[in-house]
């Protein structure tokens, strides 16, 4: 199995500052990849926890049980980053109403069968030769403004408040045999491999590490102008 | 197309907001027992901290907009900028806050203690040198234009609830109409605020649908006409919102103003990349 990975910063923004994330864990088989809400502060640690933990804890996120001690222990990690008392008025003010973040993990299953959970807009895709094949979306129309995402519960000072984040995750199950490449991305770089097709994937793998050729692609209107992150593994 | 650039930290947006200090802002306004001078203010410093918070980032805020208010009325004949001589970028007004008050803001159904802004106080005092606020209103803009060719156009939001006392300021509001960007003209928003409890008047079409009223009609003169991209928007609050409407609230009462505010800062920050 071979990984390439790539997080670059929408066009204009420092290199600090993307709000993507994702993580992987080999010897577990799992990986996940989070797009942080740019609407809400703290959102990129929030994709970043979520992604980390979801790769560490392996929880099965189809038990409900599982779910919410994924959920609290994600939300618990992320109010112990964040430096509530250190704030100032304004980002105090913005910071108690909480982050928010898509979510798209992976189990592969010993290199057959794979199972997968979203919520939101970052999608994968499997090469199976001569098409993509990807999940949640299908077609590039279905990228909208308002996708699902996962919440982090309030902030300070209401942290303490009950937390019922009421997910809905899609699950579902792929059969592996026949694929050679499987990429998660978030949602411009999603959009971007639906409407290029399999065709695309040589490009991806020539330049996955060049910042420039995001740019480019952004800069032209080819990609819209937002964070762009994936990683590919191939067998 | 127009009104459609992206506004991002190297391309800011522009928000100017006039405000009437004249004597008759001194009695309430409709849907309150406050001034209309107090709940004006209060409108415009709710609206910078917001502004505010959309700019906010965990490592601070953002220079998406660059922001000027310009009071009128508060001595006979005279305008000036209130919190600034000229625009300042959103980064910088927190540099003029003049005072922060402890505000209780419920959040599902928490009541927990902020700290919110004051920028200035509610003035009432002489006459409406309405004309004199969009002469400095056309300065800023022509000069903001001059540096920023290419970004979303300002929008002028002014809050006023009668005539204009050193002359009429149409053909000002109109030469200001005509300055642009290359994505699209200036926008200059009015709300028309209301002491009588009358049904508002909002975002009309013809000047037939206004009633008798002198200044009603100037006011509606000098709105903009809504562009296409920002209707939808406006109509999520004004149901009667069709292409072509001008961008004027006539006998607003608080809930108009507040409404109108919004939507007018709304349409340009749904622009922020």
């Amino acid at each position: 199995m071979e990984i390439c990975s790539w997080n670059f910063p929408k066009v204009g923004n420092g290199p600090t500052e993307s709000e993507d994330a994702f993580h992987y864990n080999t010897e577990a088989n799992r990986f996940a990849i989070c797009d942080g809400a740019s609407d809400s502060i703290f959102s990129g640690q929030w994709a970043s926890v979520l992604s980390e933990n979801f790769v560490v804890k392996s929880p099965n996120l189809t038990d409900s049980e599982e779910l919410k001690s994924f959920l609290d222990e994600s939300r618990e990690i992320w109010l112990n980053k964040v430096p509530w008392k250190a704030l100032k008025w304004n980002v105090k003010n913005k910071a108690v109403r909480g982050a928010y973040s898509t979510f798209l993990g992976i189990q592969l299953n010993d290199n057959s069968s794979m199972d997968c959970f979203a919520v939101g807009d970052c999608c994968l895709f499997l090469n199976r030769g001569d098409s993509f094949e990807s999940f949640p979306l299908k077609e590039p129309k279905e990228f909208g403004v308002h996708p699902g995402l996962i919440w982090s519960g309030y902030g300070n000072p209401l942290q303490n408040k009950e937390y019922d984040a009421k997910v809905k995750i899609l699950t579902t199950n792929f059969d592996l045999s026949g694929v050679s490449d499987i990429i998660i991305a978030t949602d411009a770089m999603s959009k971007f491999i639906m409407e290029q097709g399999i065709s695309v994937l040589p490009e991806i793998k020539k330049n996955y590490e060049s910042q420039s050729y995001f740019d480019e692609l952004r800069s032209n209107g080819q990609m819209k102008n937002d964070d762009v992150s994936g990683v590919l593994i191939s067998f | 197309m127009t009104y459609e650039a992206e506004i991002s930290r190297r391309s800011p947006g522009l928000f100017i907001f006039l405000l009437d200090q004249s004597r008759s802002m001194s009695r309430k306004i409709t849907g309150s027992g406050h001034s209309k001078a107090m709940e004006a203010c209060d409108a415009i410093n709710k609206q910078l901290n917001e502004l505010i918070n959309r700019c906010t980032k965990s490592e601070g805020i953002r220079p998406y907009f660059d922001i000027g208010v310009i009071g009128y009325g508060y001595r006979s004949g005279e305008a000036r900028g209130l919190i600034s001589e000229k625009p300042i970028s959103i980064t910088e007004l927190e540099n003029h806050i003049l005072r922060m008050e402890k505000r209780t803001e419920v959040i599902d159904g928490e009541a927990i203690e902020i700290e919110f802004p004051i920028w200035f106080e509610p003035v009432a005092s002489f006459d409406t040198p309405m004309k004199g606020a969009f002469k400095i209103a056309k300065e800023w803009v022509q000069s903001w234009v001059g540096e920023h060719a290419s970004s979303f156009p300002p929008v002028i939001i002014n809050i006023s609830d009668g005539g204009s006392t050193d002359g009429d300021p149409n053909e000002l509001a109109e030469e200001i109409k005509n300055i642009e960007t290359d994505d699209g003209k200036v926008l200059i928003w009015n709300c028309h605020l209301s002491e009588k409890n009358e049904r508002p008047i909002s975002f009309p079409k013809i000047e037939l649908e206004l009633p008798e009223d002198k200044h009603a009609r100037t006011l509606f003169e000098m709105s903009s006409e809504v562009p296409d991209p920002m209707v939808a928007i406006a109509k999520e609050e004004f149901s009667n919102v069709e292409n072509g409407c001008k961008a004027y609230v006539f006998n607003a009462n608080l809930e108009e103003l507040i409404k109108l505010l919004d939507i007018g800062t709304r349409v340009v920050y749904n622009r922020v990349e």
